[in-house]
C-alpha cells in the first residue's frame, strides 16, 4: 500500500517535474501552432541549451548560474533565426513530411556536433553548498525551485506575448491567413523567423534550467522532445497554458504511476496517453485555451 | 485481357526488369561469397543495404503510395525480429516458419495499431506512430520473459545442425541468412511492383493525393489504408526476423531504433516517393553514402547526414526519379 | 412525370450552434437537371455532403432510387451511382489527367470489371467529351482553373453515375469558359442521360440549363419550380437581397421578361 506521505511527496515531485516538462514543450507547441511545423530539432536544441550552459558556467567559462541561463536563452534567438533559415523557410507551406525531415536533419547536425565535442558520457552541473528546503520529507534545492518558478513565469510571459502584444497579433494573423496578413502589411518572413527564434530560445531556456538539476547527454533533449509531443497533443497546439497543464499532467502521471508499476515502464504511460489523446481528441483536451 | 493478367504482364517494364536484375545481383554476390570468402565484405555491405531497402519498400507502400508518414515504422522491424527470435530461441522452431509467423505478426500488429492511428492525418499520424513505437520499445525493455533490456541471444546449439551449401552451424547460418535476406527483398520488391501496377495501387495513390476525393470517388479509403498499412509492415517484419537471426541477437534499443525508420523515409524521398525504381535507387544510394560517411568521417557523419537530409528535401523534394517523372511525363511508363 | 431518382426527406444538419439544414425535403426526377441555388451559406454544399455521405444528417433520410442511403459511407454511395464535383476542386495533383480519370473508371459502380486497357480507353473517351484529350499526360497540378474544373467533371463522369452533383462547376470561369462548360453539360445530358443537380451562383447559366430550380435560404427550402416561376417568387428575390449584386441580376432578369 502506498502511504499518504509518499503519495503526497510523489505528487509534489510530479508537479515540479511537470512544470519543467511544460516549459520544454512550450517552444515545440508555439512553432507547431504558429507555422504548422513539427520541429524535430527541438530535442537537440534543448540539449544544446544544456551544453551551452555547461560551457558558460562550468568550463571553459565560470559565469554565475543565472548568467549562464540568461545567455543560453538569449543565444537561442540568433540560433533560432539561423535554424529557421537553414531548415524551415523553404519548406513552409509544403507537405508536412518536408518540414518533419528538414528539422530532423537539423537536429542531427546539432546532435552530431555535441556528440563530436562531448561524446556520450553524462555531465552534471555541480552547484556546491546548495541550500535546500524539505517538503514532505523530500529535499528540494533552491535551484530546482527557482527553475520551476522561472518556468511558470516564462509560460505566463509567453501567454501575454502571444495574446496581448503586437507581435502576438501579427502571429495570429499569420496563423489565420498568411496571404491576408501579408497584404495587411505584416512582414510574414520576419515574424515567422522570430517565432521560430522564440521557440528555439524557449527550448534553450528549458535545457539550461534542466541542466542545473539533472545529469544530461547529447541525447537527453530527445527524451524531452518525445514527452513534448505528448504534452502538446494534450495541451493543444500553440497554447502556453495548455503546455503548462499538459506538462503537469504528464509529470504527475509519470511519477504517480511509478508507485504502482515498475519505474522503467513509466514512459509507456506517457506514450499511451499520447496515442489515446490523439485517437480520441486530436485537438487536445485544452485545445483553444 | 483481364486486369490481373495485365498487372502480371508489367514485369516486362524496364523498371521491373531493373529490379529483377538487382535481385539477381544480390543472389550472385551471396553465391560468390559461398565459394570465395573474399566476397564476404561485399556480402555484408549489401546485407546492410538490404535491411534498409526492406524498410524503404515497406514505407513506400504506406508513405510513398498512400501518403501516411509512418515515422515509427521500425516498430514492425522490431516486432518481426522479436517474434522470430522468441520462436527460434525459446521454442526451437526453424527459421522458415519463424519468418512466416514474424510476417503475420507484423501485419497483425499493423491491423491493431492501424485501427487506432489511421484515423489521424498528417503530422498527427506521424507523431502517433512515434509514440506507439516508443511505448512498445519501453515495453520490450521491461518485459523479462523476452529478456528485457538484455534482449534475446541465440544459443549456438540452436543452429548446430543447420546445413547450407556445404557449410554447417554458424557458418551455414551466415550464408543462409544472407540468401534469405535477398529472398525477402525480392518478395518486397514484387509486392511493391504489383501493388503499384494494380487497381488497388491506383486507389492508394488517389488516397495520397486527396483522401476525401478518393472516398467520394468510390475508394473504400478505410479498408485500403488498413490493408496498405498491413502490407507495408510485412517487408520490415521479415527483414527484422532474418536480420536478428543473422546477428544471433536482438535488443530493444536497436530493434526499435527510430533511426532505421527515418533512414527508410529518407531513402524513399531521395529516390521518389511512390515509385518502385526510386525506392530501390534511394535505398541503395543512401546505404552506400552512409557506409562511406561512416568510414571516412566516423565523428562527423551525423552532421553530414543532417545536412544531406536538409539538402535533399529542400532542393529535390520529389526525389530523383520523382523529379524526372514530373518533368518528363512521357517517361512515366518507363520509370515507375 | 418521370420517376424519382433521389428523395431527400426532412434533412437536418447541425454544426455546433449552426443549423446548416433545417428539415429540407426535395425530390429529383430521373433525367432532369435540377438547379440548386441560394445565397452564400444557404446550405447547398452541406446538402451535397449529406447526400453523398460525407456528413450523417442529424435527422431525416436520403433515398436513392428508392433505397435508403442515409448514413452510408461516401464510397458506398459513390458505387451506387452518385458522383460529385467539389466547390474547391480536388484533383489528384501528382497524377496525370489520364491517371486521374482512369482511377475514377475503376471505382465506378462497375469499375471492377475493367481491365487497365479498357479503363484507359474509357477514360480517354471521357476526356474527349470534356475536351481534355490533348492534356491526358499533363500532371493535374499543371492545369489552369478552367481545366481543373473540367477534370473534376471528367472524373465524376468516368464513374458512370446515374446522378451527378455539380458544386459550382462554373465558379471562377470567364464568360467564354462558362459557355464551353455549359455546352459540355448539355452534351453530357444528351449523350449520357445523367440526372444532375447543379449548385450554381452564375444565375443566367443555371436558369437556362435547369429544368427545375430549388432555392435554399439559411438551411430552408424557400421555393421550388420552373426557372421562370422561381425568378418571380418574391421570397427568392428577398432572400437574395442580402447579396446586392445577385439581387440586382435577379431584378434585371425579371425586367427582361425571363
Ligand atoms: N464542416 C463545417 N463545420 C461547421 N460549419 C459548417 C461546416 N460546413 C458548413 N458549415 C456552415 O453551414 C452553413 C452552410 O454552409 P454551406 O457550405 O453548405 O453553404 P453553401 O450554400 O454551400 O454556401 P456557398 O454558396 O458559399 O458555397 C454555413 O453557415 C457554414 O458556415
Ligand atoms: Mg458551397
Amino acid at each position: 500500500m502506498v502511504s499518504p506521505e509518499l503519495l503526497g511527496a510523489t505528487v509534489i515531485n510530479g508537479l515540479l517535474l511537470g512544470v519543467l516538462y511544460g516549459l520544454a514543450a512550450l517552444g515545440l507547441s508555439l512553432i507547431w501552432g504558429i507555422m504548422k511545423v513539427v520541429n524535430l530539432s527541438h530535442g537537440a536544441t534543448i540539449s544544446l541549451g544544456m551544453f551551452l550552459t555547461y560551457m558558460l558556467v562550468v568550463t571553459p567559462m565560470k559565469l554565475p548560474l543565472w548568467a549562464g541561463v540568461v545567455l543560453a536563452t538569449l543565444l537561442g534567438v540568433p540560433l533560432g533565426i539561423l535554424f529557421y533559415t537553414a531548415a524551415v523557410h523553404k519548406v513552409l507551406g509544403g507537405p508536412e513530411l518536408s518540414s518533419l525531415l528538414t528539422t530532423f536533419g537539423l537536429g542531427l547536425v546539432v546532435r552530431g556536433l555535441l556528440e563530436e565535442k562531448y561524446g556520450g558520457a553524462a555531465r552534471t552541473i555541480y552547484t556546491p553548498g546548495e541550500k535546500t528546503v524539505r517538503i514532505l520529507g523530500i529535499s528540494y534545492s533552491y535551484v530546482q525551485l527557482a527553475a520551476v518558478a522561472i518556468a511558470v513565469a516564462t509560460t505566463l510571459a509567453v501567454y501575454v506575448l502571444v495574446y496581448r502584444t503586437w507581435f502576438g497579433r501579427a502571429v495570429r494573423a499569420i496563423i489565420m491567413d498568411k496571404e491576408a496578413a501579408a497584404l495587411m502589411g505584416v512582414d510574414t518572413t520576419r515574424i515567422l523567423a522570430l517565432s521560430f527564434a522564440l521557440g528555439a530560445s524557449l527550448a534553450m531556456l528549458s535545457g539550461s534550467l534542466i541542466s542545473l538539476i539533472y545529469a544530461f547527454t547529447p541525447l537527453t533533449g530527445l527524451t524531452f522532445e518525445l514527452y513534448s509531443f505528448v504534452i502538446v497533443v494534450l495541451g493543444g497546439l500553440g497554447s502556453p497554458v495548455g503546455s503548462l497543464l499538459g506538462g503537469v499532467i504528464v509529470g504527475l502521471a509519470e511519477q504517480v504511476s511509478a508507485l504502482y508499476i515498475p519505474v522503467a515502464l513509466s514512459p509507456m504511460v506517457a506514450f499511451i496517453i499520447l496515442v489515446a489523446v490523439l485517437a480520441l481528441r486530436p485537438t487536445g483536451i485544452f485545445g483553444g485555451m | 485481357m483481364g486486369r490481373l493478367a495485365e498487372t502480371l504482364a508489367t514485369v516486362k517494364n524496364p523498371s521491373a526488369l531493373a529490379g529483377l536484375g538487382l535481385a539477381a545481383l544480390f543472389y550472385l554476390v551471396g553465391l560468390l561469397a559461398v565459394r570465395d570468402p573474399g566476397y564476404a565484405y561485399y556480402r555484408e555491405t549489401i546485407a546492410t543495404a538490404l535491411v534498409l531497402l526492406n524498410m524503404a519498400l515497406g514505407l513506400n507502400i504506406i508513405l510513398g503510395m498512400t501518403g501516411y508518414v509512418s515515422f515509427g515504422h521500425v516498430v514492425f522491424f522490431g516486432i518481426g525480429g522479436y517474434v522470430a527470435m522468441a520462436l527460434l530461441e525459446y521454442r526451437g522452431w526453424n527459421i522458415y516458419v519463424a519468418m512466416l509467423v514474424a510476417a503475420a505478426a507484423g501485419a497483425a500488429l499493423a491491423l491493431v495499431l492501424g485501427t487506432i492511428v489511421l484515423r489521424l492525418r498528417g503530422a498527427y499520424f506521424a507523431i502517433a506512430t512515434i509514440g506507439l513505437n516508443e511505448a512498445i520499445r519501453v515495453f520490450f525493455e521491461n518485459y523479462q520473459p523476452l529478456g528485457g533490456a538484455n534482449g534475446i541471444e541465440l544459443s549456438v546449439s540452436r543452429v548446430a545442425n543447420l546445413r547450407f551449401m556445404g557449410y554447417q552451424g554458424l557458418a551455414a547460418k551466415l550464408h543462409l541468412s544472407y540468401m534469405l535476406l535477398a529472398t525477402v527483398t525480392l518478395v518486397a520488391m514484387a509486392m511493391n511492383w504489383f501493388i503499384l501496377k494494380s487497381r488497388f495501387g491506383l486507389g492508394l495513390l488517389a488516397i495520397r493525393e486527396d483522401e476525401d476525393a478518393a472516398e467520394s470517388m468510390g475508394v473504400d479509403t478505410w479498408r485500403y489504408k488498413t490493408l496498405a498499412y498491413m502490407l507495408s509492415a510485412i517487408p520490415p517484419a521479415l527483414a527484422g526476423a532474418v536480420f536478428a537471426w543473422k546477428n544471433g541477437s536482438i535488443y530493444p534499443h536497436t530493434a526499435f531504433s527510430l533511426t532505421l525508420s527515418i533512414e527508410g523515409i529518407i531513402a524513399v524521398m531521395l529516390g521518389g516517393a511512390g515509385t518502385f525504381l526510386g525506392t530501390l535507387l534511394g535505398a541503395l544510394t543512401y546505404s552506400g553514402v552512409k557506409t562511406y560517411l561512416l568510414t571516412s568521417f566516423p565523428h562527423l557523419h551525423l552532421v553530414l547526414f543532417g545536412i544531406a537530409i536538409m539538402a535533399i528535401v529542400e532542393f529535390l523534394p520529389e526525389g530523383v526519379v520523382g523529379w524526372i517523372r514530373i518533368r518528363y511525363t512521357h517517361l512515366r511508363r518507363i520509370l515507375e | 412525370m418521370a420517376s424519382t431518382i433521389l428523395r431527400v426527406e426532412d434533412v437536418v444538419k447541425r454544426f455546433g450552434g449552426i443549423t446548416a439544414l433545417k428539415g429540407v425535403t426535395m425530390e429529383v426526377y430521373e433525367g432532369e437537371i435540377l438547379g440548386l441555388i441560394g445565397p452564400n451559406g444557404a446550405g447547398k454544399t452541406t446538402l451535397f455532403n449529406v447526400i453523398t455521405g460525407v456528413y450523417k444528417p442529424d435527422r431525416g433520410k436520403v433515398y436513392f432510387k428508392g433505397k435508403d442511403i442515409t448514413g452510408l459511407p461516401p464510397h458506398k454511395i459513390a458505387r451506387l451511382g452518385v458522383a460529385r464535383t467539389f466547390q474547391i476542386v480536388k484533383p489528384f495533383k501528382g497524377l496525370t489527367v489520364l491517371e486521374n480519370v482512369t482511377a475514377a473508371v475503376f471505382y465506378g459502380p462497375r469499375g471492377d470489371e475493367y481491365s487497365f486497357k479498357a479503363a484507359e480507353e474509357k477514360a480517354m473517351e471521357v476526356l474527349r467529351l470534356v475536351g481534355l484529350e490533348d492534356h491526358a499526360d499533363t500532371l493535374a497540378t499543371r492545369l489552369n482553373v478552367a481545366m481543373k474544373k473540367r477534370l473534376e467533371l471528367a472524373r465524376a463522369l468516368a464513374q458512370d453515375p446515374e446522378l451527378l452533383l455539380l458544386d459550382e462547376a462554373l465558379a471562377g470561369l470567364n464568360p467564354r469558359e462558362v459557355s464551353a462548360m455549359l455546352e459540355i453539360i448539355r452534351k453530357v445530358r444528351e449523350e449520357r442521360r445523367v440526372t444532375m443537380i447543379m449548385v450554381e451562383h452564375v444565375m443566367h447559366a443555371v436558369m437556362n440549363v435547369s429544368d427545375r430550380i430549388v432555392v435554399l435560404h439559411l438551411g430552408e427550402k424557400i421555393a421550388e419550380g420552373s426557372p421562370e416561376a422561381v425568378a418571380r417568387d418574391p421570397r427568392v428575390v428577398e432572400a437574395y437581397l442580402g447579396d446586392p449584386e445577385l439581387a440586382l441580376r435577379f431584378v434585371r432578369r425579371l425586367g427582361g421578361g425571363a
